[in-house]
């Protein structure tokens, strides 16, 4: 039974991430979180875009906001964002980790602390290695970890950091994980 | 890099608690780690337990970790925005309607990056004699440390394209200075400032000011203990006083207290 589905990218996973939202539908039963590195200082743009070609809403969280199945949760730009086991989101402006707030490894992290194994830990195209710390601890944690296939993703670094640290449940092309996450809606898969 | 699980972390505020009177229990359980996490790696002691023995018999230890723990801010002028709303809408209002000297308060001062940016902000609107500013810092030590005005270099470069979006008189550079390698902002715009100790969570202050400065602070903080700092701010606020907070904190509760003047920056003004 999964809980959650958390997304982590960085350069190049923008339009993926875009057809993988396109592609749910409201009945999705989990939350999906996406921690995308993005500009510090440009908060507008990023979440109305992609709410635009989304098939759930997509929301930019404030922090203390308890979260739902259905609706993907955007960690807002030059904010870390975790997941709490309140059921709420928290935010920080903690010092960066890996060069990056929001850092994906901490969002990760998070999640294992709340939904332990439970959860989806997908991971897309990105240039450093935040991620992989996340993605390699939620695999020993027994969570599903999946990995874009470094030859598919625009930027191959933050994946190859992932697949070199750990063994991750899946390596998919994004089609594929769009694939996956549809059949999650087969009555089996309890939401949160 | 440590790693702390969450029993860690409870072994080290229980330590805090019992052998420096600093209740920790109204703080959210990641932030805090990471903090401890952090403070742990400056000091160089690893282990929890280690961690636990040195707050309990080593003063200086305790000071350090205690300073180092504090929830500082990211970056000067984070949020240009905001400061530009601040400069060209609120403070000119604030300025012409309050005869004496308009009173700012930062209840919570640790790095010092909202209060200097304030402070440039005054200097160069040449607000100096007609605004009262107060920071309050949680441990007396950070008075000092406030005041050395040491600036990170990993803060340097979003400091200055903040500022640039801001749009600032001069460059964020005249205000730093190098010394033996390291860089320091000038202290001369601080030395006005009246600074208090002010343990955090908040006691009601003995005054009342005209806008409080409180962003990215309470998003550390359990609901609970947010309730309580929201009423405390209400009080030390003079009527239709302003509150800033920081743009994703979450104020939907408090339609009572304050109703929004500037939603997308977070502005409230006292009901």
């Amino acid at each position: 039974m999964y809980r959650a589905v958390v997304i982590g990218g960085s350069a190049g996973s923008f339009q993926e991430v875009i057809k993988i939202l396109g592609a749910l539908s409201p009945t999705f039963p989990l939350p999906v979180f996406l921690c995308l590195h993005r500009l510090k200082n440009v908060r507008s743009g990023f979440v109305e875009t992609m709410a635009l070609k989304s098939g759930i809403p997509v929301i930019e969280p404030y922090s203390k906001d308890s979260f739902e199945g259905g609706k993907a949760y955007l960690a807002p730009a030059n904010y870390h964002m975790y997941i709490g086991q309140d059921h709420c989101i928290h935010l920080s402006v903690e010092e960066p980790h890996q060069h990056s707030r929001p850092s994906i490894d901490l969002t990760f992290f998070s999640a294992i602390e709340t939904f332990g194994k439970e959860f989806i830990a997908i991971l897309l195209s990105g240039a450093n290695r935040d991620g992989a710390a996340g993605i390699r601890k939620a695999a020993e944690k027994g969570a599903l970890t999946i990995v874009q296939d470094p030859a598919t993703a625009e930027v191959p670094v933050m994946v190859q950091a992932a697949l070199q640290t750990t063994k991750v449940s899946h390596v998919m092309t994004v089609p594929q994980i769009i694939d996956f996450l549809l059949s999650l809606q087969e009555p089996k898969i309890s939401a949160v | 890099m440590i790693e702390l699980s969450l029993h860690d972390v409870q072994i080290i505020s229980a330590a805090l608690l019992k052998y420096r009177g600093l209740d920790m229990s109204h703080y959210l359980d990641y932030p805090l780690k990471r903090s401890y996490e952090k403070a742990m790696e400056v000091t160089g002691i690893h282990d929890a337990d280690e961690v636990r023995h040195r707050l309990k018999h080593d003063k200086n230890y305790a000071e350090e970790f205690l300073s180092l723990i504090a929830f500082g801010s990211s970056e000067m002028f984070r949020d240009a925005s905001f400061w530009t709303y601040l400069r060209d809408y609120i403070m000119p209002s604030l300025v012409h309607q309050v005869k004496e000297k308009v009173r700012v308060w930062f209840p919570y001062v640790a790095s010092g990056d909202e209060l200097y940016s304030f402070l440039i902000m005054v200097h160069e609107m040449g607000w100096n004699n007609q605004v009262e500013t107060e920071a309050s810092v949680p441990l007396k030590s950070m008075i000092q440390k406030v005041k050395e005005n040491a600036f990170p270099q990993h803060k340097l470069k979003i400091s200055m394209d903040n500022y640039h979006q801001y749009q600032g008189r001069y460059s964020l550079a005249i205000y730093l200075q190098q010394k033996e390698g390291k860089t320091f902002r000038n202290p001369t715009l601080i030395e006005k400032v009246k600074f208090s100790v002010h343990p955090f969570p908040l006691i009601e202050p003995e005054r009342q000011y005209h806008l409080i400065l409180f962003r990215n602070k309470m998003i550390y903080l359990n609901q609970t203990m947010q309730d309580r700092i929201v009423s405390i701010i209400h009080k030390a606020l003079y009527p239709a006083g302003l509150l800033a907070v920081g743009v994703k904190e979450n104020m939907g509760s408090y339609s009572l207290l304050f109703k929004p003047l500037y939603r997308e920056e977070n502005i409230f003004i006292k009901i």
